[in-house]
């Protein structure tokens, strides 16, 4: 088996250029914890939300808040981002891709083709799916 | 065996509990008889396991504590609180039979791993003696702790020799003169034209090899791939088989042979003194050599070589075999047409070109320069290669598959043009193809450092009682991706068995890069900005890859 048969197609992405405030009002809103960072149609980064969390003042919407804790909002998306990618493409085995998320210590493996174009993203829980529930989205797909 | 608890000053009302040694289960049993009316701890319990000989037994996690927990409620019964166990060995060969690990439990209470032991493990295991990693079993033996380490590995097979055709003679005799010097060179005293007799053998087939057999850990046979066959390239043209030894082609006629890659034919000879108004153009079927110079505005066509003890001037040459010049190659540039072009099947080959145009389906050798040209050569354009100056200068050198100069463009920075491979990915599914190959060695290489980290931990990694053989998974993937591998470079080999020959393909630069160099590999691009010395640019999986020569 295949990361095309269990990756997640659906990727949301954001840009370098983007801020923390706009990744902080996305990872408040949905329910995965990571996002691809595009440019110019190419991955360029991962960004978590613990990588989101580690920038911003739990003093924020406080009476303590700071001018400083409101100028990290302001912090780029690629000051922040992961660049050290691990990736995988379509034609990984399932197994390859497991090992790399342990033995690396991550959650997400950004799925890409060609030259670094994103394709898709494989998390853990993805595998955990398949390995649970056989699940198969390319059937679901198919049919 | 039994222990009582000890009448004490705390429990002297009544024994709580008691400790038992099981000896037919091997295991050591807590009785809590009563609720404890004392605090009992661990230190309690120690000296106590000790008296029993069971103080080195494996007692799982928080056995003791569940039982002192027990003790304190009341909660009278039974409990297992150790267990002897003698040291294992289990013995796993590979899937692909390449290699055989041990993993050890060491004694807790019991019998040591023995020498005996081992023996016996690989006995079952049925691993060949001559695989067995003698210093690695001592390894075992001595180690007091738990390992994981590989016991055995295959003899790994030696694979067969393809057949080769060696030429025996050679179509030109280089007279070895040092062109480096500094005083004058005859151009006409550079070669000497090979001319063969009736009967003398040209060319010897060596046939391929068998290989030798190895052997896998289990001691089966690994096969060896036998060497591919090669014959001779027919129709035979002035040459047949030595009717004794069919190995060796030999000449039935009188003339110059013609050499090939996979054949050698002879050809009748016209040789004249030099291509001029006294010969005008040239058309003939066979080789032609010229004792003196090629002038200018002449036509040459053969089927065999063009030999050319002098130089060429601005002369259209077309030859079924190869052009050899003595001298160099004179042209100039103006008007639609070149005003000299050299084509050939063979190789080409003159002490410089100059501003002409050349191609080859075989490979150019320039021994001093080539100046403001444009070269074609299916194979490889080499500059000095075999001594002289060796530089490429100006004008655009396209190779299938090499360029070889001393030095590239010059210190007036001349831009200077180096295509290799193709301009441009002339072939989507084969750089697709290509592409999935390097993601699968990427990935490849990624698992294999990480099984390097954990063989070399040599201890079992362990998830609370599960032993997990992370090694043997790894390999597994390793194995699928290998076979992904092989699918996809087989898909890749029957997509470029339908172009012409695609080996490595690199520039080498023996001395120097000057500036305005700029190198194009299979369409990925590469531009001299700084003079640059020894070194070569090869296409590695796609990547230009820039390294110092060795």
């Amino acid at each position: 088996m295949y990361v095309a048969n269990i990756m997640t197609r659906a990727v949301h992405t954001v840009a370098p250029d983007d801020c923390l405030s706009t990744l902080n009002d996305i990872f408040v809103r949905v329910s995965y914890r990571h996002l691809l960072v595009k440019d110019d149609n190419r991955l360029v980064g991962v960004i978590s939300d613990r990588d989101a969390l580690k920038h911003l003042s739990p003093f924020l919407g406080q009476h303590l808040e700071r001018k400083e804790d409101r100028d990290q909002l302001s912090l780029k998306v690629s000051d922040i981002m992961s660049t050290q990618l691990i990736t995988v493409d379509a034609d990984t085995l399932i197994d390859s891709a497991s090992i790399l998320l342990l033995e690396n210590n991550i959650s997400c493996l950004p799925v890409i083709k060609g030259d670094m174009q994103i394709d898709g993203i494989l998390s853990w829980k993805d595998i955990l799916q398949y390995h649970v529930y056989g699940d198969d989205k390319s059937k679901g797909l198919a049919g | 065996m039994a222990e009582n608890s000890p009448k004490t000053r705390e429990d002297s009302q009544a024994p709580s509990y008691r400790l038992h040694y099981d000896q037919s289960a091997q295991v050591l049993i807590g009785i809590v008889e009563s609720k404890a009316t004392t605090f009992v701890s661990r230190e309690h319990l120690k000296p106590r396991i000790k008296a029993l000989g069971c103080e080195q037994f494996y007692f799982p996690d928080q056995s003791l504590e569940q039982f002192l927990q027990k003790l304190k409620q009341g909660k009278t019964g039974q409990y297992t609180l150790a267990e002897r166990r003698d040291a294992s060995i289990y013995i796993r060969v590979a899937t692909d039979k390449l290699s055989a690990r041990a993993q050890t439990e060491s004694a807790y209470g019991g019998a040591p791993l023995t020498i005996e032991l081992i023996r016996e493990a690989i006995k079952t295991a049925q691993i060949a003696g001559p695989c067995i990693d003698k210093a690695q079993i001592a390894k075992l033996v001595s180690s007091a702790k738990s390992v994981d380490l590989t016991i055995a590995h295959a003899i790994l097979p030696i694979h067969g020799q393809d057949a080769k055709l060696v030429p025996l003679v050679k179509s030109t005799l280089t007279v070895m003169k040092d062109t480096d010097n500094k005083s004058t060179i005859d151009q006409r005293e550079v070669f000497d034209f090979v001319v063969v007799e009736q009967g003398q053998a040209l060319m010897q087939r060596i046939p391929a090899t068998d290989g030798t057999s190895g052997v896998d850990v289990t001691g089966g046979a690994i096969k060896a791939n036998a060497g591919a066959n090669k014959a001779f390239a027919k129709p035979f043209v002035g040459v047949e088989l030595n009717p004794t030894d069919s190995n060796i082609l030999q000449a039935t006629i009188k003339g110059h042979p013609v050499i090939s890659a996979t054949s050698v034919r002879v050809d009748p000879v016209m040789t004249i003194q030099a291509v001029d108004i006294h010969s005008g153009n040239i058309h003939y079927d066979g080789s032609l050599y010229v004792k003196q110079d090629i002038n200018s505005g002449y036509r040459i066509e053969v089927t065999g070589d063009v030999v050319v003890k002098g130089s060429i001037y601005q002369a259209c040459i077309e030859a079924g075999g190869n052009i050899i010049a003595g001298g160099g190659v004179h042209a100039k540039t103006g008007g639609d047409e070149p005003s000299c072009k050299l084509s050939a099947k063979g190789d080409i080959q003159a002490k410089f070109f100059h501003q002409c145009h050349v191609h080859s389906q075989a490979s150019v050798h320039a021994r001093e320069y080539i100046m403001q040209c444009q070269i074609q050569a299916a194979s490889s354009i080499n500059a000095g290669q075999e001594g002289g100056k060796g530089a490429i200068i100006g004008g655009t050198c396209r190779a299938g598959q090499q360029v070889r100069a001393k030095v590239l463009g010059n210190d007036a920075y001349i831009p200077t043009k180096i295509i290799v491979g193709s301009q441009q990915h002339r072939h989507p599914e084969i750089h697709h193809l290509k592409t999935k190959i390097k993601r699968r060695h990427d990935e490849k290489k990624q698992l294999a450092s990480i099984l390097h980290k954990i063989q070399a931990q040599d201890a079992p990694i362990k998830v609370g009682q599960t032993t997990l053989d992370k090694a043997r998974k790894i390999e597994e993937t390793l194995l699928l991706i290998e076979q992904q591998i092989t699918t996809l470079e087989n898909l890749l080999a029957a997509h470029l068995a339908k172009l012409p020959g695609a080996p490595p393909l690199q520039v080498v630069v023996n001395t120097i890069a000057y500036l305005n160099v700029h190198i194009t590999i299979d369409g990925e691009s590469w531009k001299c900005t700084e003079e640059k010395r020894r070194f070569k640019i090869s296409l590695i999986q796609q990547a230009l890859q820039v390294g110092p020569l060795s």
